[in-house]
C-alpha cells in the first residue's frame, strides 16, 4: 500500500491505525507528490510490475500536490485502476469535485480525534475485501 | 235745402285764389302751407269742415291739417282714398247725400254720427299721380256747382305744386346737411375738371376752403406723380361710368401728399345728360399707417418665427453633442452658415472691449471705429485672414453667469450683418452656452464615473484579497493545531496513566485549547464564506419556503428543547436563498440557545414599508442588557461564559455581514434581561 503524506504526525497516525486495524500491509510511504510520482515510475519499469493494492493519498503536498498525482495514476497504463483513498483536510467542494470527477474509491477527511482514525482503517477494509464485513464498497 | 257759396261772382273766386297764391309764396315750411290752404278753402267754399290728408312714405293716408272734426272721426277714415295712390287723372267726387250713396254705406252711421250729410272729395295730383285729397264736408245735402268744383281744382294744383316745392326743398336741405357734415370730401366737378362745389370734409382733407377752390381745375389737387390721373378718370365719366374705391395720392395745401381712396360718380341733368362729375374722396393716411405697421410687425414676427425655427433645427444637433472640442466646432460651423460669415470662430481669450456689454455686439464697419488701427489685430484673429469689415460677436454665458467665451462672425464687406443675424446669433449663443455646461457636467460625470468604477474595482479586488487571505490563513492554520491536537492526544493515551498532578492537568490544558481554537478557526472560515459575494442580482425569493425549510433542517433541536416556533405571513424578497437560510438559522438558533428556564417560543415575522422588507425574529429567552445591543454583533463577542452557552460568537457578525452585503441592516429592536429579545433585519422587499 502506498500512503503519500507529507505530515510525519499523520504517517505516524494512519500507520498506527491501519496496524491496529489488523491489516497486514506493506506500506510504502512518499512524503510529497514527486516522490509518488517517482515510484510509480519505478514501478513501471521493474521487471516485475505490481501495483499497489491501494494508495492513500493527501492532496495538500509540497512540489507535486494530490490532484496531479491522482490525474496521473489514472492515465497511467499500469495502475490506472489502483484504488484511491483520498485523505485530507480539506473541505473544499473543489478538490470534493475534481476528486470524484478523476474517479477516487474514497474520500476521507482529515479528524481532529485521534480515536477518528480507526475508521480510516475500516474504509480500507471495505475496499480491499469487498463484501467481507457488510457487503458494501464505499465507492 | 241746398245751401249756396257766398262767393259766387267769378271776380271773387279768383281772388281768393290769388290770395291762396301769395300765402303759399310766403309759407316757409309744409305745416305753413297746409294751414294757409286750408284757410282759403274755407273762405273759397263757405263750408266750415274741411280736411288735408297725403299720403305718407309708407302708403297710408293720413290727415295733415283739419277744420271741425272729431279725433274719434280722423281716427276713422285715414287711410280710407276713393284713388290709390299714385292713380293718374283722378277726377273730384261728390257724394250729395251721404243718406242715398251706396259707396259710402261702411262709413253712412260715422258720417251721420259726426254731422255730415254731403261730401266732396278734391284729388291732389302731380305728373307721378294722386299723393293726396281736400276733403270738403257739408251738414246738409248738396250738390256741388261746376264752379265749385273747378276753384277746388285750380287751388289743388297750386297747393299741389307748393307741397312737392317745399317736400323737394326740405329733402334737398338734408342732403345739404348730410354732405356738409360727411367726413369725407365731398367735391363736384364740372365736364372741364372745375371744382362746383366743395364740402367741410374737402376743407379738412385738402385744406384748401371753397372759396379758395370753386372754379379751379381739380388738377389742383393731384399728387405730382398722378397728374395723368385725372384726365383717365375723366375720360370715365363722360361715358357715364363710376371709378369706385380707387386708391391714390393727393396733394393738400400745404404740399403734403396723402393717401385717398376716390369714388366718383357722373352728375346728370334732369334730361339725363352728364353735366359733370361728384367726388367722394377718404383720408386713409391713418389705414394705410395701419397697414403698414401690421406689414412690418408681420414681417418681424415672420423673422421671428424663422430664427426660432433654424434654432429649433440647430438645437438638437448642438445640445446632444457632448465633446466640448466638437461642440465648438458645430456651434461655430452652423452659426457661421446661418448669418453668412465668412469667418466664425469661439474664443475664451476674448477681447476685452467686445463684450463689456451684455449682450451682442455688431458693427457694420470696423474701419469706422474710432479705436482702429490703434489695437491691431483687431479681434486677435490670424493674419492671413481676409480683412474684417463687418462682425457680429455674442457672449456665451453659463447658468452660473460666467462667461465662458465668446462667438465671433467676421465678414470682408461692411454691414454684412442684420437684425436678424443678432436674434440667430443671440439664440445660437443661449443654446452653446447650455450644451457647453452640459458638455462640462458631462465630462465631470465621466470622469467621476470612471473614477468611481476604479475605486469600487480597487475595494472590489481588496476584499478579494482579503477573502482568499482569511480563508487560507484560517485552513493553514488548522493544519499545525490538528498535528498538537492529535500529538496532544496520542501522548495522553501513551502516557495519560502515567502522568501525574501538574503534568496531567498541562496536557489537558494542550487538548482543551486546541479544542478551543479549532472551533475559532472553524467559525473564522464560516464567516469569510459568509463576507464572499454571491454572483449575480439578488434573485426574489420566497422567505416563507426558505424559513421552512430551515425549520425542517433545525428539527432536532427543536425536539429537544421542546421549543415552537410561529411565523407570520412572510413575503418575497431579493436575496440569495443560501444567505436567508443562514439568516434564519443563526437567528433561530440563537433564541432557542439563549433561552430562559421557560419552554423556547419563537415568532418570525415581517413587514413591508418604503421598498423595504423588515423581518423580526422574537423569542421569551434570557434576554439582552441595552448597553450590549451593538456590541454583540461583533467578531467573537460573547456576553457568557463558555461553559454556560457554548460557541465562539460568530453567529450574529455573520449575520450582519450577510444583510450589509445587500445593502440591508440588522439590529436588536426590543430586548430586557429575562424578558426575551426581538431582532430584526431589513432587505430591498424586491429587485427594483
Amino acid at each position: 500500500m502506498l500512503l503519500v503524506e507529507d505530515n510525519p504526525t499523520d504517517v505516524f497516525v494512519i500507520k498506527e491505525a491501519i496496524e491496529r486495524s489488523g491489516l497486514n500491509l506493506n506500506l510504502r510511504i512518499a512524503r510529497n507528490g514527486q516522490e509518488a510520482l517517482l515510484y510509480l515510475q519505478d514501478l513501471a519499469g521493474s521487471e516485475k510490475p505490481s501495483c499497489p493494492a491501494l494508495v492513500l493519498l493527501d492532496l495538500n503536498l509540497p512540489k507535486v500536490g494530490g490532484i496531479e498525482v491522482l490525474r496521473h495514476l489514472r492515465s497511467s497504463s499500469l495502475c490506472s485502476r489502483t484504488p484511491v483513498i483520498v485523505v485530507t483536510s480539506s473541505t473544499a467542494e473543489t478538490d470534493r469535485a475534481a476528486v470524484r470527477h478523476l474517479g477516487a474509491e474514497a474520500y476521507f477527511q482529515k479528524p481532529t480525534s485521534l480515536s477518528a482514525y480507526m475508521e480510516l482503517a475500516e474504509v480500507v477494509k471495505r475496499i480491499l475485501r469487498p463484501g467481507e464485513e457488510d457487503g458494501e464498497s464505499q465507492r | 235745402m241746398v245751401a249756396q257759396p257766398h262767393w259766387a261772382s267769378e271776380a271773387e273766386r279768383f281772388r281768393t285764389l290769388y290770395q291762396l297764391l301769395a300765402a303759399l309764396s310766403r309759407a316757409s315750411t309744409l305745416q305753413d302751407v297746409y294751414t294757409v290752404t286750408l284757410t282759403s278753402l274755407l273762405d273759397a267754399t263757405g263750408v266750415d269742415r274741411a280736411a288735408i290728408l297725403l299720403f305718407d312714405d309708407d302708403g297710408v293716408i293720413r290727415f295733415k291739417a283739419s277744420q271741425g272734426l272729431s279725433a274719434e272721426y280722423q281716427a276713422a277714415v285715414t287711410g280710407h282714398s276713393p284713388w290709390p295712390r299714385g292713380t293718374r287723372d283722378a277726377q273730384s267726387l261728390v257724394a250729395p247725400d251721404v243718406l242715398v250713396d251706396e259707396s259710402l254705406a261702411l262709413y253712412r252711421e260715422l258720417l251721420l254720427r259726426e254731422g255730415i250729410r254731403a261730401i266732396a272729395f278734391v284729388p291732389l295730383a302731380l305728373d307721378a299721380g294722386v299723393f293726396g285729397k281736400f276733403m270738403l264736408y257739408y251738414a246738409q245735402p248738396h250738390e256741388c256747382t261746376t264752379e265749385e268744383l273747378e276753384i277746388a281744382n285750380a287751388m289743388a294744383a297750386h297747393v299741389a305744386l307748393a307741397i312737392q316745392r317745399k317736400q323737394l326743398e326740405t329733402a334737398g336741405l338734408h342732403l345739404a346737411a348730410i354732405v356738409e357734415s360727411s367726413e369725407d370730401a365731398i367735391i363736384s366737378k364740372d365736364l372741364n375738371g372745375n371744382i362746383t362745389s366743395w364740402n367741410r370734409g374737402a376743407e379738412r382733407t385738402f385744406g384748401y376752403t371753397a372759396a379758395e377752390v370753386i372754379g379751379k381745375p381739380v388738377s389742383m389737387l393731384a399728387a405730382p406723380d398722378r397728374l395723368d390721373e385725372m384726365p383717365e378718370i375723366l375720360s370715365k365719366i363722360k361715358q357715364g361710368l363710376r371709378v369706385e374705391h380707387y386708391e391714390t395720392r393727393r396733394r393738400r395745401k400745404n404740399g403734403e401728399i396723402i393717401d385717398v381712396a376716390l369714388t366718383v360718380s357722373p352728375v346728370r341733368d334732369a334730361a339725363g345728360r352728364i353735366i359733370g362729375a361728384s367726388k367722394i374722396a377718404r383720408d386713409i393716411r391713418d389705414r394705410k399707417r395701419a397697414e403698414q405697421e401690421r406689414a412690418l410687425l408681420l414681417s418681424r414676427e415672420q423673422e421671428a418665427r424663422r430664427t426660432a425655427e433654424l434654432l429649433n433645427q440647430v438645437a438638437p444637433r448642438v445640445l446632444a453633442q457632448l465633446d466640448l472640442e466638437k461642440l465648438v466646432q458645430e456651434v461655430t460651423g452652423i452659426a457661421s452658415t446661418l448669418v453668412g460669415a465668412e469667418f466664425g470662430s469661439f474664443n475664451t481669450d476674448l477681447p476685452a472691449p467686445t463684450f463689456r456689454g451684455e449682450g451682442v455686439v455688431r458693427r457694420d464697419d470696423v474701419t469706422q471705429d474710432p479705436g482702429y488701427g490703434k489695437s491691431s489685430p483687431e479681434l486677435g484673429m490670424p493674419k492671413e485672414h481676409l480683412p474684417v469689415r463687418s462682425y457680429l460677436a455674442a457672449p456665451v454665458k453659463a447658468r452660473s453667469g460666467e462667461i465662458l467665451g465668446g462667438l465671433f462672425f467676421g465678414h470682408s464687406v461692411p454691414a454684412k450683418f442684420t437684425e436678424a443675424h443678432e436674434a440667430i446669433i443671440t439664440g445660437i449663443a443661449a443654446q452653446a452656452a447650455i450644451a457647453m455646461d452640459n458638455a462640462r457636467l458631462f465630462e465631470q460625470s465621466q470622469w467621476a464615473q470612471a473614477e468611481l468604477k476604479r475605486s469600487n474595482e480597487e475595494l472590489r479586488r481588496a476584499n478579494q484579497d482579503l477573502e482568499v487571505f482569511a480563508y487560507s490563513a484560517s485552513h493553514d492554520l488548522q493544519e499545525p493545531l490538528r498535528t498538537i491536537s492529535l500529538s496532544a492526544q496520542i501522548i495522553e493515551r501513551n502516557f495519560g496513566q502515567r502522568l501525574q498532578g501538574e503534568d496531567s492537568t498541562l496536557l489537558g490544558n494542550i487538548l482543551a485549547a486546541s479544542n478551543r481554537m479549532g472551533a475559532l478557526i472553524k467559525d473564522l472560515l464560516a464567516y469569510t464564506r459568509a463576507t464572499k459575494y454571491e454572483e449575480g442580482p439578488a434573485p426574489n425569493v420566497d422567505s416563507a419556503g426558505i424559513l421552512a425549510k430551515v425549520l425542517e433542517s433545525m428539527w432536532g433541536a427543536l425536539e429537544e428543547t421542546g421549543a415552537t416556533v410561529t411565523t407570520a405571513e412572510l413575503p418575497m424578497v431579493a436575496i440569495h436563498e443560501g444567505r436567508l437560510a443562514q439568516l434564519f438559522q443563526n437567528l433561530i438558533s440563537n433564541a432557542i440557545k439563549y433561552r430562559s428556564k421557560e419552554v423556547p417560543r419563537v415568532h418570525v415575522g415581517a413587514d413591508e414599508r418604503d421598498g423595504w422588507c423588515v423581518f423580526s425574529v422574537a423569542d421569551n429567552g434570557i434576554g439582552i442588557e441595552a448597553q450590549y445591543a451593538e456590541q454583540i454583533f461583533g467578531l467573537f463577542k460573547r456576553l457568557h461564559g463558555r461553559d454556560r452557552y457554548p460557541g465562539s460568537g460568530i453567529g450574529l457578525a455573520i449575520c450582519q455581514r450577510v444583510v450589509e452585503q445587500y445593502g440591508g441592516r440588522i439590529w436588536l429592536e426590543q430586548s430586557t434581561p429575562g424578558g426575551g429579545s426581538t431582532f430584526c433585519f431589513a432587505l430591498p422587499s424586491r429587485t427594483r
